[in-house]
């Protein structure tokens, strides 16, 4: 339970746009085009995908709070980690969000993972891309707040992967979009995304006062 | 109590809890339960503001009390179940209509397949909780806010197998009027009716408009009371802080118009407060009050939607069962449960809409083999399945374990059948097959038939179960042995669905024993079977005939607009052959025979085919070696080469794998020995796709991989190599936190078998890594493990 401010978005299959290459480069492929015969499957795969999918997120915006020597607090918690505050610098206030394409596509990858792992493989590696994707669109509607830092999420560089527990419950990520975490610090669904994304102070208003 | 309540007006709900916490002071972060110990007066307060807006149903502060979150429950519950009571005796009004409901939320995990938490699990969890409750003077079980069937299934259970208290359950469905595990409403209420619980409903996620709709389709379907608590509307940031679009006005005002669409239990959940439910009281108390009416729905129903038995004909796949098939034996006794799922993906693909689940076996523990069945079967396919079996205990575990509302076959007039499966269903809910046979055998008249079928329902009834919850078999026998069998039968299936009033079912192609081109006999008798009013056919779905049969009836029936499914089957039926004309032109372009030319090319079905030629003319092992290995080799290079990608790759190795199964029929088990090798993904780690790639590949090339499946203890992979004497053990992880279980299973294997070799592959592992953790291997991809295992078992 937060008192923080929590919205939600949800997207139709077709506002997020798949981006190909990265499928491709998900599935090891470095070529522009596939070969005839796995042109046709992955066709199959994106629109089952694409049948399967729902789009859900939910965010939060919060104050950084500095105490330095990588130490920091968006919320949850006094944190440490030297390359978020990195990252965070120059920001007073963050959004933290959560995405995911939903476990229909968790279903839809376990479905063929044993009996087609090709089709498996390739629809693992569209819902990559397209979580991604829709984290992209998530992001530039956060940028019409200001100027954003690179989004950052748990596990990157010294920034522990525990704290994906704090920034769900943070989000009430379970009961707003359906994203839990396993034992392992997994996220289920799978092709979930949680994210902070600083946004830059306006210089601008300083200075003018100057 | 409340049972009797509720039959006489419409009840009220208190609203939400969190946002009025927070206004006393609830700090971000802090767990709301907590404060039923360290503030009971602020509880007590907000429940008793609740009581003077007009709530009839306190519901505790208990959302997260459970062993999974907190170790004092014992205290917890208790405090909360007494703020709520304290809350009552300080009422000043009317205090006949006031009940304690303890509040049971989600446990936050996913529970597996698609999680890691096991279902019995989270049944003891809610067990330790609801058991407390009960012992402390609540009135009912409130299971709230579930957005997964499967939890509801268990919260459920445990409320009914750790007390006597009545339940209810509300589930949280989103925008696309699904809870986000995929179940529809009609799905959810199949279930729950058939659990038996007291009244069913819908909370949190979305204000009332959008509930309004779903509404109705409770409304339609539920014979249970139906309770509604919407949020607010949907939450906005205004000024950092929440808030919410609807206001009390335009809230209590479609409370109202929900109340005559037939919300029976009406209140609020995130966002709500007294005032909502003050102003939903003076909007519905003067609506007329009407509990639903008994509906006659025949609903079974997977983890996402239902199969209504009774308006359109219901196929039932009769594939996944050994009687008379020798490969599907093979299968069994070989624990081959991706042939049973291929079987059901199968039917599925041909049009089946429900799965016979049939897998007994005298050498086999048929129990473990229908729970991992099962199990399996809801990871792949989302059609609601028929429990089969003749033990009581396979049954009985099987029902439990079942994502939804399974149907089970079945039951008979004999006296022990009564006694062991009407128990069972009542508790666990399903639409039971009935057959019309009893200790004097199959009568051989439609009234003998008839009057079983009456004998069951009646006794079904006096158990609780419903009419509509039972269908009718009334057996086809062998016409070729008795010229009127089939007039008996369909005449049976008239008469009782004339004078009984249940739906039928029938195993058909009995009917065709010993006659020549039984398929043609069998879709004719189920054209007369359709027409006589039969509602399910338990049949192949691979018998074009048959399927004939079923999309003619439909449309010369007027159930299938425009014909189009009749359509879209008939030009089903000459595509293939437009592929495999296609096929064989590019082949003649290739140097290689039509079978390496197909394994190259990943060309599934067409390797089958070719395989299966193949045979007139070439001995099994001279395929193997000369075509599918010798393609195989090719298709590796190509990849080692990066001549070719890993998608491709497995398009061959799939491709392969079907010329396999066609060349195994013919080949005695015995003549295929091969090296064994255990494959598992590690404890904790639930993404197997990795190893699943592995597996593919190394079955290709022979060896006989026995696959442990995702998040498998150390000491079920020292196990499993053990009992195989395996000499090769392959393990997978996906994740740095899984790595560790990795490098434990790797020490105990060791330990334990110490000439035993490990081979280790997975996203984050690189060859220090794995060298670290004490691993003989890496495998950089799939075709490294390959390459390795060739080497090792070469030595």
């Amino acid at each position: 339970m937060s008192s923080r401010a929590i919205t939600l978005r949800f997207a139709s299959s077709e506002e997020v746009e798949i981006s190909k290459k990265e499928a491709f480069r998900y599935m090891g492929i470095k070529a522009e085009t596939l070969p005839d015969e796995m042109e046709e499957l992955f066709g199959v795969c994106v629109s089952e995908f694409k049948k399967a999918v729902s789009y859900k997120a939910c965010l939060a915006e919060t104050e950084i709070r500095f105490f330095g020597n990588g130490r920091l607090d968006l919320g949850f918690g006094e944190i440490e980690s030297f390359h978020l505050e990195k990252n965070l610098q120059g920001c007073k206030r963050a959004v933290i969000f959560a995405a995911t394409t939903s476990i229909a596509v968790d279903r839809l990858i376990n479905r063929f993972s044993k009996l087609q792992p090709s089709k498996s493989l390739m629809i693992d590696a569209v819902a990559s891309a397209a979580v991604e994707d829709w984290c992209d669109i998530i992001n530039s509607e956060i940028s019409q707040k200001g100027e954003t830092k690179p989004r950052f999420s748990c596990g990157y560089g010294d920034f522990s992967l525990s704290h994906q527990k704090d920034i769900l419950e943070l989000l009430d990520a379970q009961r707003k979009i359906g994203i839990t975490l396993s034992e392992s610090l997994m996220m289920l669904p799978v092709k979930s995304v949680t994210a902070i994304v600083g946004i830059k102070e306006e210089e601008k208003d300083d200075k003018k006062k100057a | 109590m409340i049972r009797k309540k509720l039959k006489e007006s419409r009840l009220y709900f208190d609203g939400g809890m969190g946002t009025l916490l927070q206004k006393s002071g609830l700090k971000s972060g802090e767990l709301p339960e907590n404060w039923n110990l360290s503030h009971p007066e602020v509880i007590t307060e907000i429940h008793l503001e609740y009581l003077k807006a007009g709530t009839n149903i306190l519901t505790t502060n208990t959302f997260g009390a459970n062993s999974l979150k907190f170790e004092n429950l014992e205290e917890i519950i208790p405090a909360a179940i007494n703020n709520a009571r304290k809350a009552i005796s300080l009422y000043e009004g009317e205090k006949d209509n006031l009940f304690v409901a303890f509040d049971v939320g989600p446990l936050g995990k996913m529970l597996r397949p698609l999680g890691d938490v096991d279902f019995e699990e989270a049944v003891s969890v809610f067990s330790k909780s609801i058991r407390i409750a009960a012992e402390n003077g609540a009135d009912l079980v409130l299971i709230e806010t579930m957005n997964d069937l499967y939890e509801t299934k268990a919260a459920v259970l445990a409320a009914k197998e750790s007390s006597n208290l009545p339940v209810f359950v509300t589930n949280a469905y989103d925008e696309n009027q699904r809870l986000m595990t995929g179940a529809d409403p009609v799905a959810v209420i199949a279930t729950l009716e058939g659990l038996g619980v007291d009244a069913i409903g819908v909370n949190c996620s979305l204000g009332p408009q959008k509930m309004k709709e779903i509404v109705k389709i409770y409304s339609r379907y539920s014979s249970l009371p139906i309770i509604v608590n919407p949020n607010a509307g949907m939450p906005k940031s205004v000024n950092g802080k929440t808030v919410f679009d609807t206001d009390e006005e335009e809230f209590s005002s479609v409370m109202a118009e929900i109340a005559k669409e037939g919300g029976c239990i009406l209140g609020g959940c995130c966002g709500t407060t007294p005032e909502y439910i003050k102003k939903t009281v003076e909007k519905t108390k003067n609506i007329q009050y009407n509990l639903p009416e008994e509906k006659n729905h025949t609903l079974t129903s997977s983890y996402t939607h239902a199969v209504e038995i009774g308006k359109e004909p219901v196929l039932i796949g009769e594939r996944i069962n050994p009687t008379g098939k020798k490969r599907f034996k093979q299968a069994l006794r070989e624990n081959d449960i991706d042939y049973i799922i291929s079987e059901a993906i199968a039917q599925q693909e041909k049009g089946a809409h429900v799965l016979d689940v049939n897998v007994g076996l005298p050498e086999i523990d048929e129990t473990k083999v229908m729970l991992e069945a099962v199990s399996e079967l809801q990871a792949v396919t989302d059609l609601p399945l028929q429990i089969d079996t003749v033990k009581a205990e396979t049954m009985e575990k099987a029902l439990r374990i079942y994502n939804g509302k399974p149907m089970i076959n079945s039951v008979n007039a004999k006296e022990e059948s009564l006694e062991t499966v009407l128990p069972l269903a009542k508790k666990y809910g399903g639409v039971l097959i009935a057959l019309t046979l009893d200790e004097n055998g199959i009568p051989d008249s439609a009234e003998g038939r008839f009057s079983l079928a009456k004998k069951i329902v009646e006794r079904a009834e006096q158990y609780g179960i419903k009419k509509k919850d039972i269908v009718v078999d009334c057996l086809a026998m062998t016409v070729s042995s008795d010229d009127n069998s089939a007039r008996i039968t369909l005449d049976a299936i008239a008469m009782i669905k004339d004078k009984l009033g249940v739906k039928t079912s029938l195993g058909v192609s009995n009917i065709s024993f010993g006659l020549p081109s039984r398929e043609d006999v069998n879709a004719v008798f189920l054209s007369m079977a359709f027409e006589r009013g039969l509602d399910c056919a338990i049949m192949n779905p691979f018998s074009v005939p048959m399927m004939k049969s079923y999309y003619c009836f439909r449309a010369l029936s007027g159930m299938d607009k425009g014909c189009t499914d009749y359509i879209n089957f008939a030009s089903g039926l000459t595509e293939e052959k437009v592929i495999t004309v296609k096929a064989a032109e590019k082949e003649r372009e290739s140097d290689f025979s039509p079978l390496v030319y197909s394994i190259i090319k990943g060309i599934k079905n067409k390797a089958f085919d070719e395989a299966k030629t193949l045979l007139k003319t070439e001995a099994p092992l001279d395929i193997i070696n000369n075509h599918i290995v010798f393609a195989l080799d090719i298709v590796g290079e190509k990849f080692e080469n990066k001549k070719m990608f890993l998608p491709q790759l497995l398009m061959s190795a799939e491709a392969a794998g079907s010329a396999f199964e066609a060349v195994k029929e013919a080949i005695s088990s015995e003549s295929a020995k091969k090296d064994k090798i255990i494959l598992a993904t590690v404890k904790g780690d639930i993404h197997d796709i990795g190893k699943n790639i592995v597996k593919v590949l190394l079955q290709n090339y022979g060896y006989d991989v026995i696959d442990l499946g995702k998040d498998v203890s150390p000491e079920a992979v020292v196990e499993a190599a053990k009992s195989h004497k395996a000499k090769l053990v392959g393990l997978s992880a996906l994740m740095t936190t899984t790595v560790e279980a990795m490098k434990e299973t790797i020490e105990l294997l060791k330990k334990e078998i110490p000439d035993v070799v490990t081979i280790v592959g997975g996203a984050v592992l690189t060859e220090e890594y794995a060298e670290m953790i004490g691993a003989d291997k890496y495998a950089k991809d799939a075709m490294r493990a390959v390459r390795f295992a060739e080497e090792f078992f070469q030595k």
